[in-house]
């Protein structure tokens, strides 16, 4: 794995060009296999360079009982939006101290939550109190640079200025309480990628979908 | 013996249906103990197997309850905001509803933050952390788990809120009661007890079911379970158990093994009517034999003892036949047997009475019968008058040695028939001997003329075909009481009478005299002194010469014994010597006479005479087998050529026992010793008969010599006994010649040899010798060799 990262930097080191680049990211659990939904941000060591972009607005889906996306990344100053797409009501709740206020509400089928906006860093779970199956992840970070991995576990990050970096990783799966892994990463060239690992929690069986 | 046959029979089948029931119980015992033993393990290891089973499903309902309780938005709601009053609260609450004695609160990194029991784990990290990573993954976690020496059930969920915010736990104690409704659950026996082994190595007991105790204390005294999965038979007193030990399939702390304990005793509970049906069955037997043998035993024993009755009652002479029985089987016959038998005895015994008691030739009484008749009719009168007549006839004897048993027997049966008919009536008449009768007779006034009437009656001739015998019989009397007071006695006194009336002429009856019996007691004492005498060599053998009166010289001399008794003097010889015949001593006095008389000789020939010494044989000697071995003997000691010696015999003796007199005659001659015919003349005796003898001699009766002289008919038979005798091949003695004319008479006629008076009496030793030297005649000497 080291050989494979310091390949990877060999390479970005070689083609880096001088202002702007893409980083790409493939991530991968302790045992290789890629991860969906996991999110890596990235923190320039010079603070200076990142520069935040404009608010977003951000629309988490219930749909099937189902949250759509499982994993939101909210930067500090987005708005979040809950949207009942099914034909039950959904309680949308979530105790993280992370949200503050905590917030708790009943969406009929087609409601809208109120917008909802979340200052503190960190991953905010949100659930149903009426589906205990139901859960989001709200990723809130001060990242200029924060997106989740698709289903190969790759993750591209845009508009990368070259030089030093640290990246932020974190995944549902990651044990509670755990501290975010945080790697190094250097970014030289205008396309860069990395290949990055993380210790998770083994992923629950498909059938056992009843117990969450 | 009706009593010990029935008891005999009795105990025989009791025994046998005891061992036969016996065995056989004891076989269906213990092929069901055995069959029961194996099934009780099968079914011992499926029900622990549903015990397992049923542990696993009460922690997966607590787990469940739990989980449902964990779900509780109030719940997540206070745990999330860390309101630690609100969540003790209602984990209190909900614990109650799973029977959990104490609920945690544990934070995510497991550490207790609350605890509805006691608080003093607070801040503790939990004991089983492992069991975290299992409650996030699954969803529940469950363990057995020991704390304080007590088993718990614990189940450990995370709070979801949407993600795992904390955890919590339930403590639901496995104690006796929760064990007991688990063995119910499970249709396990009665006896389970969990116990784990702790760190000490020592097993202890977590918990047991509510009977529990006796499988502890008696079967698991060190508390150690039996090999897993592997039921036992284990024995304790009286009580025997099957025992299984399973482990609780349960994350555990510390393995936790069940043991489950299954009283053999109660698994045979079931079955002991089953075991009472033998005993059962045996009473019934033993009652059916004990009445079956009392049946059978008194069937046979009550015949039997009816026989046995029957047979002592003919042991004591009642031969009253038994009366014939309905049995038709073995008792029956025995009983006919017994019946036949009784009827042969009876006849059989009167016969036998009858031939014990009667003659068989005559049909008369015998001599046992009268004595026993004339002893019963004395005993009854004592005193009474009576006779007994004793009847024989002289000559009998010779008649029977010429004619015969058989004739005898014919003789006796006339003389039978005749003395009943003259007694008839009155006398009781036996035979008493071969060739005697006596005749009691209850009176002896009449006796004398009986006595006659009976000679008459008997005195006819005897015609049997052309042959006739005359009988002259003769009767000798004893009577009662006077000559004896018992029918022995009384006989013996007849005998003696008989005795004389039959050497008497003149009168054919005699009664007996006392002063004439020679079995008196003082011949026994003269008898004693006899034996002395021989033996002290006081006897006296005198010698009378015999003269050769050819040859005029002195040919021998005849040994005569004398004995003079120190007190009464003289003895007579015919007086001693009849007296040794009779008591059987004459044996001693012969052996004497022929050692005596053959020292003589030896004597004379070493003097170079040749004298021929002649002894006096006795009838009795003819009988002694062992005679002419003593005289070989005697002759070989003192080198006596036989020639020198002479025996002679009466001619009595001869003819009293003929056949033995000659076998012994004949051995005597064959040694080459001369023998001489005594008394010749007044015998019965025939030449014809002689000549059958191996006689080389024979002696004048001296009846016939002592008148030779002035006796012309004497001297006619003394020629012809003479010539007669020389005809035959005999020498010819005379003896008592008294008188030279005598002397000169037989000389003329050619008698052989002479001996009397005239020549010399018998001389004592010296005397002999003196006539030798002095005498008229020289004494024969040894021709020259």
């Amino acid at each position: 794995m080291r050989f494979v990262l310091a390949l990877s930097i060999a390479l970005l080191t070689a083609s880096a060009p001088a202002w702007a680049a893409s980083l790409k990211l493939q991530i991968t659990d302790q045992g290789g296999r890629p991860l969906a939904d996991a999110v890596a941000a990235l923190y320039p060591d010079t603070p200076e360079a990142a520069k935040p972009g404009p608010p977003r607005d951000h629309y988490i889906d219930q749909k099937d009982e189902t949250f759509v996306p499982l994993v939101e990344v909210v930067t500090v100053g987005d708005t979040v939006y809950f949207r009942n797409s099914d034909r039950t009501r959904h309680h949308v709740y979530t105790f993280s101290p992370l949200a503050t206020p905590p917030f708790d509400f009943i969406l009929k089928p087609n409601e809208i939550s109120a917008p909802i906006k979340l200052q503190k860093l960190g991953a905010v779970a949100v659930g149903c109190n009426i589906h205990d199956f139901m859960i989001n992840y709200l990723f809130v970070t001060d990242s200029r640079w924060a997106a989740k991995t698709d289903d190969k576990g790759i993750v591209t990050l845009t508009d990368v200025p070259p030089g030093a970096y640290s990246v932020k990783l974190w995944h549902p799966r990651l044990r509670p309480g755990a501290q975010l892994p945080v790697q190094p990463v250097t970014v030289r060239d205008d396309q860069a990628s990395a290949s990055l690992s993380m210790t998770v929690m083994p992923a629950p069986r498909e059938d056992d979908k009843d117990k969450y | 013996m009706a009593f010990g046959f029935r008891n005999r029979l009795a105990i025989f089948l009791m025994a046998t249906l005891v061992v036969v029931q016996g065995a056989t119980a004891l076989v269906v015992y213990g092929v069901t103990r055995q069959a029961l033993v194996t099934q009780s393990k099968r079914d011992l290891l499926a029900s622990a197997e549903l015990f397992g089973q049923q542990i696993d499903a009460l922690s997966q309902r607590v787990a469940d309850s739990v989980q449902v309780l964990s779900r509780d938005y109030p719940l997540r709601q206070a745990v999330a905001s860390q309101n630690e009053q609100t969540v003790l609260s209602a984990l209190r609450n909900h614990g109650r509803r799973v029977g959990a004695t104490r609920m945690l609160w544990i934070g995510l990194d497991g550490v207790i933050r609350g605890d509805t029991g006691d608080d003093s784990r607070v801040g503790q990290a939990i004991e089983f952390p492992e069991m975290l990573d299992e409650a996030s993954a699954e969803g529940k976690a469950r363990a057995i788990t020991i704390m304080d020496g007590k088993a718990y059930m614990i189940v450990l969920v995370p709070v979801i809120a949407p993600i795992p915010i904390a955890y919590i736990g339930a403590n639901i104690p496995l104690d006796d009661s929760m064990v007991d409704q688990l063995r119910r659950l499970s249709s396990l026996p009665r006896e389970v007890v969990l116990t784990t082994k702790g760190d000490n190595g020592a097993w202890n007991v977590l918990a047991k079911s509510l009977d529990g105790e006796g499988l502890i204390d008696q079967l698991m005294p060190n508390k150690a379970p039996p090999e897993l999965y592997k039921p036992v038979l284990m024995n304790h007193g009286d009580r025997s158990d099957i025992v299984l030990a399973v482990d609780v399939d349960i994350r555990h702390v510390r393995p936790v093994v069940a043991v489950v304990g299954l009283s053999l005793d109660e698994a045979l509970r079931p079955y002991a009517p089953v075991m009472l049906a033998p005993l059962g069955l045996l009473l019934l037997g033993l009652v059916a034999a004990l009445f079956g043998t009392g049946l059978i035993a008194r069937a046979v024993a009550k015949p039997l003892e009816a026989l046995a009755a029957v047979a002592r009652r003919i042991a004591g002479g009642d031969y009253t036949p038994p009366e014939p029985t309905s049995h038709a089987d073995e008792v029956g016959q025995l009983s006919g047997a017994l019946g036949n038998m009784v009827v042969a005895i009876g006849e059989r015994e009167e016969r036998i009475r009858f031939q014990a008691s009667h003659d068989a030739v005559t049909g008369l009484f015998n001599r046992g019968s009268l004595i026993e008749q004339v002893d019963a009719e004395l005993r009854a009168r004592p005193g009474m008058e009576a006779s007994l007549l004793l009847v024989g006839m002289p000559r009998m004897q010779e008649i029977v040695n010429t004619l015969g048993h058989g004739f005898r027997d014919r003789l006796m049966r006339f003389v039978g028939e005749r003395l009943s008919d003259v007694s008839a009536g009155q006398g009781l008449v036996a035979r008493v001997s071969d060739i005697a009768f006596a005749v009691w007779w209850p009176s002896w006034r009449q006796a004398e003329r009986l006595a006659h009437n009976l000679v008459a009656a008997v005195g006819d001739e005897f015609r049997e075909g052309d042959f006739t015998v005359d009988l002259a019989a003769a009767v000798g009397i004893a009577v009662a009481p006077d000559h004896g007071s018992d029918a022995s006695l009384l006989l013996q006194r007849a005998d003696i009478a008989l005795h004389q009336a039959l050497t008497n002429v003149e009168d054919r009856m005699v009664i007996y005299n006392p002063d004439s019996d020679p079995h008196r007691s003082d011949r026994l004492s003269l008898m004693r002194d006899l034996r002395e005498a021989v033996e002290t060599d006081v006897l006296k053998l005198n010698c009378q010469p015999k003269i050769d009166l050819a040859a005029n010289v002195i040919a021998g001399a005849e040994g005569l014994v004398r004995w003079t008794h120190p007190v009464r003097g003289f003895v007579p010889p015919d007086s001693f010597i009849g007296l040794a015949e009779e008591t059987g001593n004459i044996r001693r006095l012969t052996q004497w006479v022929l050692e005596t008389g053959i020292r003589q000789a030896a004597e004379w020939g070493r003097r170079g005479m040749r004298l021929r010494m002649s002894v006096n044989l006795s009838v009795r000697d003819l009988g002694d087998q062992t005679l002419a071995d003593r005289v070989a003997s005697l002759l070989k000691a003192y080198s006596v050529d036989p020639s020198a010696v002479v025996l002679e015999i009466t001619e009595s003796a001869i003819m009293g026992e003929p056949d033995a007199a000659i076998q012994m005659l004949k051995r005597l001659a064959d040694q080459g010793i001369d023998l001489s015919i005594d008394d010749f003349g007044v015998g019965q005796s025939s030449f014809a008969y002689l000549r059958r003898l191996p006689v080389r001699e024979i002696k004048i009766d001296k009846s016939f010599v002592l008148k030779l002289a002035t006796s012309p008919e004497d001297a006619t038979i003394v020629r012809s006994i003479v010539d007669l005798g020389h005809n035959l091949g005999y020498k010819v003695t005379a003896e008592g010649v008294e008188d030279e004319g005598s002397f000169e008479f037989l000389r003329e006629i050619g008698c052989d040899y002479a001996q009397g008076y005239y020549i010399a009496r018998p001389l004592p030793p010296d005397g002999f010798d003196h006539f030798i030297v002095d005498g008229r005649w020289s004494p024969r000497l040894r021709a020259a060799s």
